[in-house]
């Protein structure tokens, strides 16, 4: 047999995880046209068990095809292993995992269209899976192509003319940031013949800093997009708004870690040469102070619960990047301590509003008064949650937060001034958003409701749910080391 | 240590739950629990007063070197029996007060939270762990000054409260992080403090210093954020007493006493805390005697003696630090009874406005014994331990040789003399008074709620007359961990468990009640005469008003509606949901990029325009000013069928230029893509909503985005056509691409031969899409 496709059958086993999610979407759809009753409970369950079990899949490939401190390339340099390749595949199939789960306590009628809602959804996975090991910027490309149109088509899963509006949007924005990013990288192959990533140390090396800059600007484009990061955090609130939550829960969590996943990659690539330019410097901070203000300022008179959240969630990119500006480390651990608890809590905080809207079929924050006279446990565990999107104790935000301000303040030491602006901001930011993020407990707890209507309840299966979601949140704020050691255990 | 801290934590959790079913057996077991923790910490007392501490340590966050230290010494200890001391006392208190209330069981929940957070800020020693317990209380505030929830005022107070402090505890939080920039100790406070030579030398203790100084002054309501405050007094009359004025405003003073090893020598940190002591002290004593509501005057009294706490320790220097001790116990004996009392009055009349009450020693006549005394200790008369704090205050002031020293003793003359006014003020108006009362039948408060404000009383009465033998003990090991760095240079650190650390020389601190006929005794007499004095033209000093726009009240409203317009102006302008608005943030934001990687890579000057305009050719031009023709027309039309069609047009030229260059290929490809989707867009154009974009002003604002935009694209394009491209790939083709790929179309061939997977790939996601939208038309949409 040919020699190339004896090395693709070996190296096939690298693929199985993507694999096994092909066939679980096509099995979804395929039940879902097979199934009599139009429940969906079925179908639903096939695709949360699917994903369960890709974790063994994601874990058999890790022990199969181990990480190594250097990325080990395979199928012809097209996919490579990184460092943190498999964390970041457990991130993802974590986060699905809380969507379809969420997606569970939806109402009837939004069973229309269920297998083509779970198989888009699997397909955003599979596409996520992927960008956790690119080793060109074609696969990169394709990767982020199947999760943008997945997430296009999802956006529209309400089945309302809202969603149209916020899916084309979603789609227009997404096609010119897509632009601009392909634009860099034919730049990239014309200068250097080469489209892998490794390619951007020889750009820097081989041109002047008009073309690199360029370059890089023009694909972080692409990135920034999915980021969601300012200034190109249009789509987000409007897109957010009318999406389905479950699948925002998703969409806010998942497509935002694995750009800040291929950033961190990038960066590497170009702090190894250590350009003598601040230029890139300057940019992050611009993006990460950006995001971060911006994202603050448009949650604070929001009345709308989700598009708070939408707004709060831009900031929370901010946080996210700022450990890329400590160079010195390369460290991933505050980001993904970062990462992690932010999944957590941004999905809780989404599946307070989604049951909000299953209820009250409203998501106004004011829907909340009363409900801590009600149920004073639960809306403990709301303030628990928003005091963490907050970032401050006694909740693990508070801890995710003092790990991505320490790299910072490391950096700070080994003079870098912009780092000390960003810093301070940072600071500041978290006042605002203790404003905003306050409104849903000081609405359930001093508030009264109208007399004509009852307070907001949840029922005891969705109690239990936000139950789960916040215990880790108080948990990793004792017992941090907990976290890091999983985090440590998988990369 | 940790395990009392725990211990409330939990009791706190549980409470709600039995308080219902059991009252008085969980209200006891909360009381004899809140005793055992008194006698554990008193069990201290003798090796803290032989100058021993203690340190026990657990694990937290070990890859960050944290962990969880506790520290107990004369300071923390004295801190300690303030907190548990008045805690129970409020606690036995509230149990009869809070009677009337329906949920009642969460409120003891919020206090012994609080009680629990409180206990932890000031055993701490790691400045992370502090940092915790510091946002804790302010956590806790916000719900029991919010507990009256039904009124607007005091959920406004609650938010206003929470702000002004946990936005404080940030500040504060960045302070320690510059403390550990500079020590790099892991956050500890103890290592820290042996570092106060490293402190002095960096230059970032500026910053911290004002970081730091800015969380205190939140914290413990300085001028100018002392507002919140006054309004805090919505809470529930326990609330007040407990946590705005015995304990948790004093958190910001524990943490000044706590540091002030480490910056006593900066002079920076002496006048920000002097300066706004001094400020804040007249100011709060001449508000308190502007009020109407006791528990409004009690409040700005209380601000008023932070600030004398503020500015001792500005002044610094045994003297001073012995003298203000003084002052913290005799402050938290008499100001907490005091609001006790205020709690009594409104309880049993139902008003708490001086204007409306009289009579009250006739009615109340406990509740009267009580409040004389408080009021005797607050006016600093003898022989209360008002009057010792008040001496050695002068005292300590007269001799302390500081530059401001008479600036300071004058305003805390006047400052006394207001407290002696207020004092009458409530003595008179509310107790001796006869009047508007007289035939109301009121009766005495219950037993539980003349217990505790009487036993304050008393103590006050009774350790000003043996200030020696009763609390001089521990208040001077207390103060001498403010100025330690007299005593010893090191403070322990051994990470075990209760390790005691005996130092080698006593503090010392001279109390008497009686000095002797001097030049302090005369100013205290003074203060006692002017006091009177204000007293009488009271009616004058309550016309003196700031005007309204000038009040922290206004300013604080206007600075919350100013950012939320500020923020409300900025989404709207970034994101007012119109996607050509998104395009040109990206434009912008893309052109700013550009224009400062040419100034920074010195492009600007450097680029060869001139060769470029002579090299040009007449057909090129022609296709130019076709390009820009057809773009100025867009911006004139309003049918969408013109706009197609110059679209159409712009392409086509471009497609015409690849001919021109010898491109035919590119060229042909070119062409057929726009002819492909010039016809889908006008066949698409018939089925959309007729235009609604009536002006055309709305275009024109981005006009000089585009150009910008343009020009900036242009010269980017120009740049980089200096460049050298790798040309292997462009030749590999052309040469490869009829011999391998039978085909003369280099571009056709790329596409079905050379790069067929990827086409393929992209056929795929293109199906897949397709599908996805079928499925989705299919469905009928619903508004």
């Amino acid at each position: 047999m040919d020699k190339t496709i004896v090395d693709i059958l070996q190296q096939a086993g690298l693929l199985i995880a993507e694999l096994w999610l092909l066939i679980l979407a096509v099995a979804v759809l395929l039940l879902d046209v097979f199934s009599k009753r139009k429940r969906g409970y079925l179908t639903n369950a096939l695709a949360i068990a699917g994903i369960i079990i890709n974790f063994y899949f994601i874990y058999t490939t890790s022990q199969k095809y181990p990480i190594a401190d250097q990325a080990t390339f395979y199928f012809f340099d097209s996919l490579a292993v990184y460092r943190y390749t498999y964390l970041f595949q457990f991130l993802f199939n974590t986060s699905a995992l809380l969507c379809l789960c969420l997606g569970m306590f939806g109402r009837d009628n939004k069973n229309v269209r269920r297998g083509e809602y779970l198989a888009l959804i699997i397909f955003m996975l599979l596409g996520l899976h992927l960008l956790a090991k690119p080793a060109n910027f074609l696969i990169l490309y394709l990767a982020i192509e199947l999760i943008s149109f997945s997430a296009y088509m999802l956006t529209y899963f309400n089945l309302n003319k809202w969603g149209t509006e916020g899916s084309l949007k979603y789609l227009l924005f997404g096609a010119f940031s897509t632009a601009c990013m392909l634009y860099g990288i034919s730049l990239l192959y014309a200068f250097t013949g080469s489209i892998d990533l490794e390619a951007l140390q020889q750009i820097v090396m081989q041109t002047d800093q008009v073309a690199s800059l360029l370059i890089v600007g023009l694909i972080l484009v692409g990135l920034v997009f999915k980021l969601a990061a300012f200034p190109f955090q249009g789509w987000a609130p409007d897109t957010y708004e009318v999406a389905p939550t479950p699948f925002v829960a998703f969409l806010s969590v998942a497509p935002k870690i694995g750009a800040v996943f291929i950033i961190t990659l990038i960066w590497q690539q170009l702090d190894a040469i250590n350009t003598s330019s601040q230029f890139l410097y300057y940019l992050l901070s611009f993006i990460t102070l950006g995001s971060i203000l911006f994202g603050n300022l448009g949650a604070l008179w929001q009345k709308k619960a989700k598009r708070l959240l939408a707004y709060s969630s831009i900031a929370h990119t901010g946080f996210l990047l700022l450990p890329l500006f400590n160079n010195s480390t390369n460290s991933m651990e505050p980001l993904l301590f970062y990462a992690f608890i932010f999944m957590i809590m941004n999905t809780a905080a989404f599946a307070w509003v989604y049951f909000m809207e299953v209820r009250l079929k409203s998501d106004k924050i004011d829907a909340l008064s009363g409900c801590g006279k009600v149920q004073p446990f639960v809306s403990v565990l709301l303030l628990v949650i928003m005091i963490s999107l907050t970032g401050l104790p006694i909740t693990a935000g508070f801890t995710a937060k003092l790990f991505v301000f320490s790299e910072l303040w490391q950096s700070i030491s080994t003079t870098n001034t912009l780092a000390s602006i960003v810093f301070i901001a940072g600071l500041i930011n978290v006042l605002i958003a203790l404003y905003y993020y306050l409104k849903f407990p000081y609405t359930a707890f001093f508030k009264n409701p109208p007399v004509t209507t009852l307070p907001f309840v949840l029922n005891v299966r969705q109690a239990s749910f936000i139950l789960v979601m916040t215990i880790p949140l108080i948990v990793f704020f004792f017992k941090p080391d907990w976290l890091l050691v999983l985090i440590e255990s998988l990369s | 240590m940790l395990l009392t801290i725990l211990l409330i934590f939990f009791a706190s959790l549980l409470s709600p739950f039995f308080y219902k079913r059991y009252q008085l057996a969980t209200a006891s077991l909360l009381s004899l629990l809140l005793l055992g923790i008194i006698f554990f910490y008193a069990t201290h007392l003798p090796q803290i007063t032989k100058g021993e501490s203690f340190v026990s340590s657990f694990s937290w966050i070990d890859s960050l070197g944290i962990h969880l230290t506790f520290y107990l010494d004369g300071l923390s200890l004295f801190f300690v029996m303030l907190i548990t001391v008045m805690g129970l006392l409020v606690l036995l208190y509230s149990f009869k007060y809070m009677e009337d209330y329906p949920n009642r069981g969460v409120f003891f929940c919020y206090l012994l939270f609080f009680m629990g957070a409180m206990l932890g800020l000031v055993l701490s020693a790691n400045l992370i762990s502090l940092f915790v317990f510091w946002e804790l209380t302010s956590f806790s505030s916000f719900l029991l000054i919010g507990f009256k929830n039904q009124k607007a005022e005091s959920r406004r107070a609650a938010r206003q409260a929470l702000l002004v402090t946990a936005g404080g505890g940030l500040a504060l939080m960045s302070g320690f992080i510059l403390l550990e920039i500079i020590t790099n100790s892991g956050f500890d406070l103890l290592a820290t403090l042996n570092n106060a030579e490293a402190v002095r030398e960096s230059n970032l203790h500026t910053a911290a210093i004002i970081l730091i100084a800015i969380g205190a002054i939140s914290k413990s309501a300085q001028f100018p954020l002392h507002f919140w405050l006054p309004n805090a007094m919505a809470a529930p009359t326990p609330v007040s007493a407990y946590l705005h004025s015995a304990t948790m405003v004093k958190a910001g003073v524990y943490l000044i006493f706590r540091l002030n090893p480490l910056f006593e020598d900066i002079a920076l940190w002496s006048y920000v805390l002097g300066i706004t002591g001094a400020i804040t002290m007249s100011w709060g004593a001449f508000k308190a005697l502007q009020q109407d509501d006791i528990k409004r005057i009690l409040a700005y009294t209380t601000i008023s003696a932070l600030g004398i706490f503020f500015m001792m320790t500005g002044v610094g220097g045994e003297k001073a630090i012995n003298a203000v001790m003084v002052y913290v116990l005799a402050h938290a004996f008499y100001k907490g009874g005091l609001f006790l009392l205020a709690g009594n009055i409104e309880h049993q009349t139902g008003s708490r406005k001086l204007s409306e009450l009289s009579d009250l020693v006739r009615k109340m006549p406990y509740s009267a014994t009580a409040v004389i005394f408080a009021c005797a200790s607050m006016a600093g008369v003898i022989p209360f331990i008002g009057f010792v704090g008040k001496e050695s205050l002068y005292e300590a002031l007269y001799h302390s040789g500081h530059q401001l020293e008479f600036v300071y003793l004058a305003m805390l003359f006047l400052a006394g003399a207001f407290f002696t006014a207020a004092t009458i003020k409530i003595v008179y108006g509310a107790f001796l008074e006869k009047g508007k009362l007289e035939g109301k039948a009121i009766k005495e408060a219950g037993i539980l709620m003349v217990f505790s404000p009487l036993i304050l009383g008393i103590a006050g009465l009774f350790t000003g007359i043996l200030p020696q033998f009763t609390v001089e003990p521990l208040l001077k090991w207390s103060a001498a961990a403010v100025y330690q760095t007299e005593f010893s240079t090191e403070f322990s650190t051994e990470f075990s468990t209760d390790l005691p650390n005996a130092l080698s020389i006593e503090p010392s601190m001279k109390l008497k009640l009686w000095h002797g006929f001097n030049m302090v005794l005369l100013l205290s007499l003074l203060t006692l005469l002017s006091g009177v004095g204000l007293y009488f033209i009271r009616k004058l000093i309550e016309k003196l008003n700031k005007p309204y726009w000038l009040t922290a009240d206004f300013i604080y409203d206007q600075f919350i509606n100013g950012t939320s317009n500020f923020s409300k102006a900025i989404t709207n302008v970034i994101q007012n949901g119109y996607l050509r608005n998104y395009i040109a943030v990206f434009m912008v934001t893309f052109s700013g990029m550009m224009i400062f990687v040419f100034i920074d890579g010195g492009f600007i000057v450097s680029a060869d325009v001139g060769n470029l305009l002579e090299s040009a050719q007449i057909y090129e031009l022609v296709i130019i000013a076709l390009v820009t023709l057809a773009t100025a027309f867009l911006f004139k039309t309003k049918s969408r069928l013109i706009v197609t069609a110059t679209f159409g047009i712009i392409g086509y030229s471009i497609a015409l230029a690849y001919t021109l260059f010898s491109a035919p290929d590119v060229a042909i490809t070119q062409f057929l893509a726009e002819t492909l989707s010039l016809i889908l867009l006008i066949l698409i154009l018939h089925r959309l909503p007729p235009y609604t974009l009536k002006k055309n002003i709305a275009h024109k604002k981005y006009l000089p985005l585009a150009v910008l935009f343009g020009v900036i694209m242009s010269f980017t394009t120009f740049t980089l056509l200096n460049r050298e491209v790798n040309a292997d790939l462009k030749t590999f083709f052309l040469e490869n691409s009829l011999s391998e790929g039978k085909g003369k179309n280099a571009v056709n061939v790329i596409l079905t031969d050379f790069r067929a997977l990827d086409t393929l790939g992209e056929i795929t996601v293109l199906t897949v899409t397709m599908i996805g939208i079928i499925a989705l038309l299919k469905i009928k949409s619903k508004p």
